[in-house]
């Protein structure tokens, strides 16, 4: 696998948001940076997978956008099939939304309520401009394809007159209907109830078996993940702790971030561990600066070297599992 | 004893097209120092419960029969009015759902606290900020961060001064309103733990309102789900999650990413959405879509007791052998796997 080419790779992708928080620092000049996103690299590779884990503010929504071009970085590159996404001239832009598409969080907020449901599906088709007699038999594939059931019933109604779980799968059919190479996924079933939750998860899974496509899964939500990904990366405060496959990391998490993330997940069974929690406090201030290891203060056994030398991400064993930690 | 009991309510919303029968014949009792949970999915009632017994319903709601005894006194009805009074926040209080949001972003957190305390509770402004931190350092933030606004706390933190808010005045029950679901999984167990502390050293009773068993798994002794405005299946928690009655606690079981589990496991969905509460079906509420609905269950069910632990509403309670075994199966619940 790490021979061939990755389809997407980061290369010490940073992206800092400047805030001014007050007027005194506006005219002193300070600028305070918010880094959502600090010197992340990975590659992916074609058919992969990935989940990306982390608690909220900890720049895996920026991460996504920043895959997607909706957002320049700071600092560093990305590259999809071997181009940097930030070069793109003229019409090679349109060509890479034909190949990388993005499914919403909240299907509620993602559909236009003025527009009928085929519309909405037909509105890719038409700004990437696929030909108009090609449009009536993708459509009927993807519907098919999301198990969004009996096609004329549904073209003609607006997302008002549909349930939660119907309105992700169209929002899910508009993300596949071009038949895209790259998928980014931003929490799309965080707004559903569990009982629809599955059916969503499922026509997933089954959509990428088909069209084969790439994905990037972001989610806070460990147990997601791991029913979907096959390979994980952890974000802690913008950077990556831990990279590696989904098995491995819930099993056998080498982060103390991600030992800590684990263990906090309840699960569905009486008899649980009731152990406190190796860590303490919250997620500090994201405009701090730092020497070291960002865990550092929270972690359990953090030594004089975490405070003074960025631990960097490195394999740690034969299955290919990355943290960024200098005590694994 | 039972703390509180609630006998065969009926609450309902009164809108353009009717009435939407939010919560329909939902009996339950809950004991001292117990924890109970109530779980179900959006729209099932779960709230409207909740804020009928601290009476905080939103206008448009009736509560239209039914008791809710706190210490037997019916606090529903309109002779003990002075009585219930006094019961809300002192003894029953409130945790609304996203409680982060509930606090006022223009006044001092100090402030908000002593408008508990002075206004419902009679302290005078001394006393007041000397009981503010108290609790908050009972519930683990500095009290120096009383002086704080609202948006300069993160939100596990509004989570902490909400339950500060809560305990108060000392109230024998608390009513939590889904106090864990905009938190990320750390902070969650951080204030689920904070729960379980309070309830052993203030020998507080807990009704806990989620959508999400692993929460009540963790938490809880005792859980309710309802469906539709029902409870269909009432117990303690070993009980209902281990071996449930209902097919409709089974099929949320499968459809519950579970992290122990194994790659391979698939999360089964149930087909269909609930229903619209303004036309509810007659019978069972859940037989559309249910995979094991026979003629039977266009009656209502009625509720089994199978012991003082468990209780369900479903007319095959006595094949629940054979039909978890069934459940358990994909093909079941989805045609084409």
């Amino acid at each position: 696998m790490s021979n061939s080419k990755p389809i997407l790779e980061l290369q010490n992708v940073s992206k800092f948001y400047d805030i001014s928080r007050n007027i005194k620092e506006l005219f002193a000049g300070i600028k305070p940076l918010v880094k959502a996103v600090e010197n992340v690299s990975f590659k992916i590779f074609s058919g992969e997978t990935v989940g990306i884990l982390g608690e909220s503010g900890c720049g895996k929504t920026t991460l996504g956008k920043l895959i997607l071009n909706l957002l320049e970085p700071s600092k560093g590159n990305i590259y999809f099939l071997s181009k940097d996404i930030n070069n793109y001239e003229g019409k090679q832009i349109k060509e890479f939304k034909k190949n990388v598409q993005l499914i919403f969080q909240n299907p509620y907020d993602a559909l236009n309520p003025r527009f009928t449901i085929k519309n909405i599906l037909l509105e890719p088709l038409r700004s990437l401009d696929f030909p108009a007699d090609q449009h009536n038999s993708l459509l009927a594939n993807v519907m098919n394809l999301v198990k969004l059931g009996n096609v004329s019933e549904y073209l003609g109604k607006y997302p008002h007159e549909l349930s939660g779980g119907q309105l992700q799968r169209v929002v899910l059919a508009r993300a596949l209907i071009i038949n895209p190479l790259f998928v980014v996924a931003d929490e799309p079933v965080s707004m559903l109830d569990v009982s629809v939750r599955a059916g969503i998860l499922n026509a997933f899974n089954e959509a990428k078996k088909k069209i084969n496509f790439t994905a990037i899964y972001i989610s806070h939500d460990l147990a997601l993940v791991k029913y979907v990904c096959e390979r994980t990366i952890v974000m802690y405060l913008g950077s990556i702790v831990e990279d590696g496959p989904t098995d491995e990391v819930v099993k056998n998490p080498l982060h103390p971030y991600t030992k800590a993330l684990v263990s906090a997940v309840p699960v569905p069974h009486v008899n649980q561990s009731h152990e406190p929690l190796p860590i303490k406090g919250n997620i500090p201030d994201a405009t701090a600066e730092y020497s070291g290891c960002k865990f550092a203060e929270r972690c359990p056994m953090s030594k004089e070297i975490c405070f003074n030398t960025i631990p960097l991400l490195e394999n740690k064993n034969e299955k290919n599992q990355k943290a960024a930690c200098h005590f694994v | 004893m039972n703390l509180l009991s609630i006998n065969n309510l009926n609450v309902h919303y009164f809108g353009s097209q009717g009435a939407t029968k939010a919560v329909e014949d939902v009996s339950l009792s809950l004991k001292e120092g117990e924890l109970l949970g109530i779980v179900g999915e959006s729209g099932c009632g779960k709230t409207t419960l909740a804020r009928s017994i601290t009476g905080v319903i939103a206008p448009t709601a009736k509560i239209i029969s039914g008791e809710i005894l706190y210490k037997d006194i019916n606090i529903l009805d309109p002779k003990n009015k002075t009585k219930a009074q006094n019961v809300k926040w002192k003894e029953i209080s409130f945790i609304p759902q996203s409680a982060m949001n509930s606090l006022d972003p223009v006044y001092k957190i100090r402030d908000q606290m002593r408008e508990v305390l002075m206004i419902r509770g009679g302290f005078n402004q001394k006393k007041a900020d000397e009981k503010s931190s108290y609790l908050f350092d009972l519930v683990g933030i500095d009290d120096k961060r009383l002086r704080d606004y609202p948006h300069q706390f993160s939100g596990g933190m509004k989570q902490r001064v909400a339950i500060a808010m809560a305990i108060a005045l000392d109230p024998k029950i608390v009513i939590a309103d889904e106090p864990v679901t905009a938190l990320d999984v750390i902070v969650q167990r951080q204030i689920l733990d904070l729960f379980d502390k309070l309830k052993k050293s203030l020998n507080l009773s807990i009704i806990l309102v989620t959508h999400d068993i692993s929460v009540i798994a963790y938490t809880c002794q005792k859980v309710a789900v309802m469906y539709a405005g029902e409870i269909i299946e009432m117990g303690k928690v070993q009980s209902v999650l281990e071996r449930p009655l209902h097919p409709y606690t089974m099929g949320l079981n499968n459809a519950f990413p579970d992290l122990l589990s194994k790659k391979s496991d698939f999360l089964v969905p149930i087909e269909g959405s609930p229903p619209n509460l303004l036309n509810p079906p007659t019978g069972c509420r859940f037989k559309m879509r249910c995979p094991f609905s026979q003629v039977q269950c266009n009656n209502k069910p009625e509720k089994f007791k199978l012991s003082d632990q468990h209780q369900v509403s479903c007319w095959r309670e006595n094949e629940s052998e054979q039909i978890r075994i069934k459940a358990s199966q994909a093909s079941t619940w989805v045609n084409n796997v």
